[in-house]
């Protein structure tokens, strides 16, 4: 068995269709692209996949993955002793001939003997936001008035604490957004960019730091448009940094230092 | 891959994000089909008047959509019913109904071509029309409007919608579609006016334009005749049929939604047409005469279906599958490929007995699955009415055969209000649940049970006179009567000694008293259907939208009685709203059939006997064997 980590793009009207119908759409493309993925033991196998972080319905991303399990490598039996590096961009290549555009498949490793799945590993997202001011206004929301939007979220952001109110299956629960977010900045045209905590705990959604900045709380999904640019893990071995989920981890242009407050 | 390069949607994203399931309204699945609309003679549309979900499920959808979309002249795009929270927002925000590809508004296509599968989607026909700003009444349309063309099984008795229609393709897609469309492109290029090309698609084979036939009536309302209004009308119109099923267009490349929609699978089609003359049965007399599939031709196709769509289940379609003369070598055929790809096979419409339970053993898991059994009728006696070719031997054996290899569920499915069915029939279905559970009990030891018994759920739905049947003269029993029979159901189950492992489950019968209206209706009716849309009437089929109470008033304010078409005897010679409409078998042989029926008389099937129905006129499948 050999453990592959992919990551995609979704862009385009795909956008719209959701985490669990992506999940049906790759099982779907494995067999299309006839990829030897290994399959669960027991009554109802199903297909060793697994995704790092679900998207919203609506948003668009540049690199989201997933893990496989293959019993072999497309060129390669399972007989063939792994002497050499198998060959991903056939790989690549074999899914993308199958793939939706909109869905592209733009990276593949091989993952290490015992490295965590990908979704436990995501330790933080990286998001490209702006509002719907039409959508706002539907809700009563006022936006600062143009031209002041970024300092106005400067001066948010140099808050002490940020305090929200997080939806968990438990109820909602207060918390404080302020050191959950690692890097934050707002264009003068109105693009967030936002470096936030993901993961299975103190997960921060934009929507919900962005509600927190307007006075209130999580927005609705619509009131968004949602890109994310990357998905982090930790570093192996350094402390505070972080690298993409596929990344060389003695590549210094793909690492990212957390602020010291963390 | 086909390409969109163009990214536009109809809908805004928020508009997107505030309805469920937007997926349904995006296209851009595997398989959809994206071309130039400005490099093509003729924009067709594929109609489906229910939601994306089931409209996706539709096998002639695909078969239409891939067969036009084969040539280069024609962009075949698809549109379904928006539900209900997307049309409230395209009325609130005047948003025109458009095709899922293009996602342009459906007034700039050519034709529309509606499939009306159920008699419950009329008012969703209207909604889609009514969304696209297209004028309702077929009268009202002019050059500027697209042609609205209906096809499918509701249209061989098209009367109750006939004024919204331009035209009517009658009989299977494969044969003609391509002629008419030709016919079209040539109208289109000489500029003939839209009824000028009407009257001459009207001289198509299986075309029928309702336009260009009078109707007239008796004093006492039944129709006296259906006559063309023009010369070289053709006074029939023969349903179109193909002759050789392994050498026609198959969908070999569907189109694979992303949401799970109701038929989430290859759809492998075996055969069409069915040997068996179960008198209620209306499909089995419509697409008569039984056509198989070559052997050699179903197993390629179907594995060239599930590489292309990556789908991991295949179900082999048809109204009887037993009766498919290979079908062991086929499952043996596509076992290895499916099991070494994870996929399963699904069956329906199997009888259940050795070879089939063996067969189903083999693809399924018993454990989860459980076996149908559709008796429809509970005592002999009215079995042999409805000429099922079922004894109850057959379903005891088939039930201790599926007990002993190990299956504990088992599914009964009866119809109520079966014409000269008595209260003994009835409770007939109470005895038969009873009798499985003892087999069970019999045959099964306490210790190999597992801690598990055995579960029957028998379920009945009402019967509704369709029109090309032998019960096409039955009278329909009224809502009272149904209400009383599922008393004596339930009563005849709770004296049960094993009533605890009984389930029993119902339909609520006004849908079906509505049912059985337009399925025998006649052209009056087009008023009720667009008043009850007027009301509100909207996915009638949808139990959570069906409002009785919208139909009973509009039947009031157009002066109509549904008693007359529902709960009506006819007389022998009546003439009947589709007498104008043949689907191969004869009203003679029907009403031979209908007098058999009262005096509880079986019929031969097709495999053991020619009844001479009337279908080997179109001289192929089983008729010339």
């Amino acid at each position: 068995m050999i453990r592959v980590r992919i990551r995609f793009e979704k862009k385009g009207p795909v956008r719209f269709i959701g985490h669990l119908d992506v999940m049906r759409y790759f099982q779907k493309v494995m067999r299309r692209a006839k990829i030897d993925i290994a399959y669960s033991e027991g009554y109802s196998p199903h297909q060793l996949m697994s995704f790092a972080m679900p998207l919203s319905v609506g948003a668009t991303s540049d690199a989201e993955y997933a893990d496989l399990t293959l019993r072999s490598f497309p060129g390669r039996t399972m007989d063939d002793p792994p002497r050499e590096a198998p060959d991903l961009s056939l790989l690549i290549a074999r899914l993308n001939d199958v793939m939706h555009e909109g869905i592209t498949v733009t990276d593949a490793c091989v993952l290490p003997e015992g490295a965590k799945k990908a979704m436990t590993a995501v330790c933080a997202c990286g998001w490209r936001v702006s509002f719907r001011p039409d959508v706002l206004r539907n809700e009563d929301i006022t936006l600062p008035a143009e031209g002041s939007l970024r300092q106005a979220f400067l001066a948010f952001l140099d808050r002490p604490s940020i305090p929200a109110l997080k939806k968990t299956k438990a109820g909602e629960k207060q918390i404080d957004l302020r050191p959950f977010i690692y890097e934050a900045d707002c264009s003068d045209d109105g693009v967030f960019t936002l470096l936030l905590k993901a993961g299975s705990e103190d997960n921060v959604k934009p929507s919900l730091l962005l509600g927190a900045f307007l006075g209130k709380n999580e927005l609705p999904p619509a009131a968004l448009v949602l890109h994310r640019t990357q998905i982090y893990q930790a570093h192996p071995e350094r402390e505070r940094v972080i690298l993409p989920l596929i990344a060389d981890p003695a590549d210094a242009s793909s690492l990212k230092m957390l602020p010291a407050t963390v | 891959m086909h390409c969109a390069a163009d990214e536009h949607l109809a809908l805004t994203d928020a508009q997107l994000l505030s309805v469920e399931k937007p997926e349904r309204y995006i296209g851009h699945e595997v398989h959809a089909v994206y071309k130039d609309a400005g490099a093509v003679d003729v924009r067709y549309c594929i109609c489906f008047p229910d939601v994306y979900d089931i409209g996706m499920s539709n096998l002639a959808i695909q078969i239409i959509y891939g067969m036009l979309n084969e040539r280069d002249d024609v962009w075949c795009e698809r549109a379904c019913a928006p539900w209900t929270d997307l049309e409230c927002l395209m009325r609130k925000e005047q948003i025109p109904l458009f095709a899922l590809e293009s996602q342009d508004p459906l007034r700039e296509f050519d034709i529309l071509g509606f499939t009306l599968q159920y008699e419950l989607c009329y008012t969703n026909v209207l909604q889609m029309l009514d969304l696209a700003r297209i004028p309702l009444y077929a009268k009202d349309r002019t050059d500027c409007d697209p042609l609205i063309m209906g096809g499918g099984p509701c249209t061989y008795n098209p009367e109750p919608v006939a004024d919204f229609f331009d035209f009517f393709y009658i009989g299977e897609a494969e044969t003609g579609f391509h002629e008419m469309i030709d016919l079209y492109k040539e109208a289109k290029r000489d500029g003939l006016s839209r009824r000028d090309f009407l009257r001459r698609v009207a001289r198509m084979p299986g075309i029928y334009v309702p336009s260009l036939y009078d109707v007239t009536y008796h004093e006492d309302g039944t129709v006296r005749a259906v006559t063309p209004a023009e010369e070289g009308i053709p006074a029939v119109i023969e349903k179109e049929l193909v002759r050789n099923l392994s050498d026609c267009y198959y969908p070999l490349k569907p189109v694979v939604p992303f949401i799970r929609v109701a038929q989430d699978r290859v759809t492998l089609e075996i055969l069409r047409g069915c040997i068996r003359g179960c008198r209620f049965c209306q499909a089995g007399q419509l697409y008569k005469p039984f056509r198989e599939r070559d052997i050699e031709v179903l197993i390629r196709w179907g594995i060239a279906m599930l590489e292309n769509t990556g789908h991991e289940e295949i179900t082999l379609s048809s109204l009887s599958s037993s009766d498919y003369s290979s079908l062991a070598e086929l499952v043996e055929c596509l076992i290895p490929y499916c099991n070494e790809h994870h996929v399963n096979i699904s069956l329906p419409s199997l009888r259940i007995d050795a070879f089939s339970l063996d067969v189903m053993r083999r693809i399924q898991d018993i454990k989860k699955s459980s076996l149908t059994f559709a008796p429809e009728a509970g005592s002999q006696r009215l079995r042999n009415v409805i000429n099922k070719g079922l004894s109850e031997d057959d379903i005891l054996r088939g039930a201790r055969e599926a007990f002993l290899g190990g299956w504990n569920k088992v599914k009964l499915y009866f119809m109520l209000g079966i014409p000269t069915e008595t209260e003994e029939d009835l409770a007939g279905i109470g005895d038969i649940a009873g009798k499985i559970c003892t087999e069970y009990f019999d045959h099964v030891p306490k210790e190999e049970r597992g801690g598990r018994s055995v579960e029957v759920t028998a379920s009945s739905s009402f019967f509704v006179p369709k029109p090309f049947t032998p019960f096409q003269w039955a009278a329909m029993d009224t809502r009272e009567m149904y209400q009383e029979k599922v008393r004596i159901v339930k009563r005849s189950i709770a004296s049960q000694v094993n009533q605890k492992r009984i389930r029993y489950t119902y339909h609520m019968s006004d849908a079906s008293v509505l049912e059985g209206v337009f399925a025998r209706g006649d052209r009056r009716l087009s008023s009720a259907v667009l008043s009850a849309y007027r009301k509100g009437a909207v996915y009638d089929a949808w139990t959570e939208h069906f409002d009785m109470s919208k139909w009973l008033s509009a039947f009031e304010e157009c002066g109509i009685d549904p008693a007359f078409y529902a709960h009506r005897e006819r007389p022998k010679e009546e003439v009947f709203p589709w007498d104008h409409i043949r689907c191969g078998v004869g009203k003679e042989y029907l009403y031979r059939e209908w007098e058999r029926a009262k005096r509880g008389l079986e019929s031969v099937n097709c495999h053991d006997g020619c009844v001479q129905c009337g279908a080997a006129f179109y001289q192929t499948g089983c008729c010339v064997r």
